[in-house]
């Protein structure tokens, strides 16, 4: 049976562009038959979600410097590939890093699919429930980086 | 006198931020220990002026490890300011969510955060002690706890949405009811987390006699515990009377109301911690500290009330007498409140009339006050809200159950010193232990001082002198928030 890709967008919506993950998410929708998972951070069981996908693409905010939140909009939006990262999370508590949960999927279940990470930077991180509005901006075109790397052939 | 003060900072492996500070005196033993919480959220404070509608939303965000339970609490206050009686259906399907809230805490608590120290051992290696390190050496142990979080977190994605604060449970009720496909896709699930659940509980009892001695000083002392009972005596999480037990388990107050919890429970404050003291009133303060949570819970009942579950707390108590006053046998207790946790979500699920569609009461404020209580994962939760005409909050108090178990660990925390430190010399099993108590209780300081953030673990051993003797550094977890 062929196995689905999988979105794993993360972040606080509560925290301004914190929730930047989550609205790549809800832009994408259900329409590349891709299995979405929004979540607030990432936690161990992800890792089975992650070893039953063809491919993984995590979705996050990321805050850069002051010059580089200025950059034009195909900066501000990147795209990684990511490698199993083995270095263990000695003081885990409850959040992994997209390579730790790699890893974990590797160790348990004895496969970790290729993967991508996808970040929109954010200008904002403040108390807030909404996107500050370049950010809003550069949402199309982050789901759009995600839908070609959900593609059969992903060109990072 | 010249002393020397310890401090781990943060305590890691816990849900918040906090340190633990060791003072020791001139001839390097322990004169004073502490557990400080350094975290401040204030919910109490600026949920005033929200209207009591939106309050399960509001402080399901207190914590995103236990946020049915505050949906839980806040929904029954709620409901009592509708002063409404909720339809059955409603309350079994909240039920249904508590106790689901219940596995996957409990299992986060147990296989990713304490199984590195219970399984490998509080001296391993810390570059091993860590869930990877489990995997390792347990695979199918760790397989077993991912699997059990998972069902935990699928039961609460199908009754509310998603996984990490639904908005489904309402005054009045639940929003919408349970579809027969998700039940379904749950009842053929619950034989794997059952055994999971096991599999666990077996690992932790093999594991038990190697911990004969942090059994006997992570926090053993006499206190009062304090837990919900159902009408027959028996562990209650969503709803019950209070029961209060001394150190050998007698109660000392039983059918208590707990929405009358003023009336019995006074709450202290410390100038070094943003974490409230609650204490038993008629003992005062600080000679009614009392523990909440899964050690009190089987501590004040007669039974859980269900087969599996009543067949290890007999084999608990048989390894504990009747009252575990260890506070390193919460461990113990967790897993078996799992297997219990299951084996209610398993007769909800098998009963049909957990389908049944009229799941919400609707009425507009009728009362001024309402206060709403439930077994979280870590204890006794009480919301308690007093509403202007509009519904509007004019006063919020939360009265969390991490908070309850303040005193207690510190008491664990100086107890732990005490048998551990003497001198300059602090080796790093030792801080580990220091920390393993605390995580025993397994405190949620974001729920209980109403944080986010990595920061380094140090200890600085300081001479007499003020000299820095020693420092161990701890680096942060590569985690991202």
């Amino acid at each position: 049976m062929r196995r689905p890709p999988l979105v794993i967008a993360w972040g606080n919506p509560l925290r301004g562009d914190d929730g930047a993950g989550a609205a790549v998410a809800r832009t994408l929708g259900a329409r590349r038959g891709a299995t979405v998972r929004v979540c607030h951070q990432l936690t161990p069981e992800l890792a089975a979600d992650v070893a039953a996908a063809s491919r993984v693409v995590f979705v996050d905010a990321e805050a850069g410097s002051t010059g580089r939140r200025t950059a034009a909009p195909t900066r501000r939006v990147r795209v990684r590939r990511l490698r199993v990262r083995h270095a263990r999370p000695a003081g885990f508590t409850h959040a992994l890093t997209p390579e730790h949960l790699l890893a974990l999927a590797k160790a348990l279940y004895g496969t970790a699919p290729p993967a991508f990470l996808v970040t929109v930077m954010g200008e904002r991180f403040a108390l807030r429930p909404e996107l500050s509005p370049s950010v809003r901006r550069l949402i199309p075109a982050a789901a759009r980086a995600v839908a070609r790397l959900l593609a059969p052939r992903p060109q990072p | 006198m010249s002393r020397r003060r310890i401090v781990i900072d943060p305590v890691t492996r816990i849900e918040g931020h906090a340190k633990i500070s060791v003072l020791l005196d001139e001839t390097g033993r322990v004169a004073e220990a502490r557990f400080h919480v350094t975290e401040f959220r204030g919910f109490e404070k600026f949920c005033e002026g929200r209207l009591f509608w939106e309050m399960p939303a509001i402080t399901a965000r207190i914590c995103g490890i236990c946020p049915v339970s505050h949906l839980i609490a806040s929904a029954k206050a709620g409901d009592a300011i509708l002063a409404v009686e909720i339809p059955p259906a409603a309350e079994r399907l909240r039920r249904l969510l508590h106790l689901a809230q219940l596995v996957q805490s409990h299992a986060l608590s147990f296989f990713h955060l304490s199984a590195p120290d219970l399984l490998l051992g509080f001296d391993a290696p810390p570059a091993e002690r860590n869930l990877f390190g489990v995997i390792a050496r347990y695979p199918e142990v760790a397989r077993a706890g991912i699997r059990l979080r998972q069902y935990g977190q699928t039961v609460i994605e199908l009754l509310g949405g998603r996984r990490i604060h639904p908005a489904w449970v309402v005054p009045g009720g639940v929003a919408t009811p349970l579809h027969p496909a998700a039940r379904q896709q749950l009842l053929a699930a619950w034989p794997q987390a059952l055994e999971d659940a096991r599999t666990g509980l077996e690992c932790f009892k093999r594991a038990l006699d190697a911990h004969a001695q942090e059994a006997a000083v992570f926090g053993t002392f006499p206190s009062l515990f304090a837990g919900l009972v159902d009408g027959a005596g028996r562990v209650e999480y969503y709803d019950g009377r209070l029961r209060i037990v001394g150190p050998d388990g007698a109660p000392l107050a039983d059918g208590l109301d707990p929405t009358r919890y003023q009336d019995y429970l006074g709450e202290a404050t410390e100038p070094w911690s943003y974490l409230k003291f609650p204490y038993y009133r008629p003992y005062g303060y600080p000679d009614g500290a009392y523990r909440v949570g899964p050690l009190a819970r089987l501590a004040v009942a007669t039974a859980c009330g269900t087969p599996r579950a009543d067949a290890e707390l007999a084999e608990y108590r048989q390894r504990t007498v009747r009252v575990a006053l260890s506070s390193f046998y919460y461990h113990y207790a967790r897993l078996i409140e799992i297997v219990h946790g299951l084996e209610q979500i398993g007769r909800l699920l098998d009963d049909p009339a957990i389908l049944d569609r009229t799941v919400r009461a609707r009425a507009g404020r009728n009362r001024h006050v309402g206060i709403g209580v439930a077994e979280a994962p870590r204890g006794t939760l009480y919301h308690h809200y007093e509403v202007d005409d509009d519904g509007r909050l004019v006063r919020v108090n939360l009265v969390i159950a991490t908070g309850q178990n303040n005193l207690a660990m510190n008491r664990a925390v100086a107890q732990v010193a005490a048998h551990y430190i003497a001198g300059d010399e602090v080796r790093e099993g030792v801080l580990n232990r220091l920390e393993a108590a605390i995580r025993a209780f397994d405190p949620c300081l974001s729920c209980s001082t109403h944080a986010v953030g990595a920061m380094p673990l140090v200890v600085d051993v300081v001479g007499p002198d003020g000299r820095l003797v020693r420092q161990l550094r701890r680096d942060p977890p590569g985690a991202g928030r």
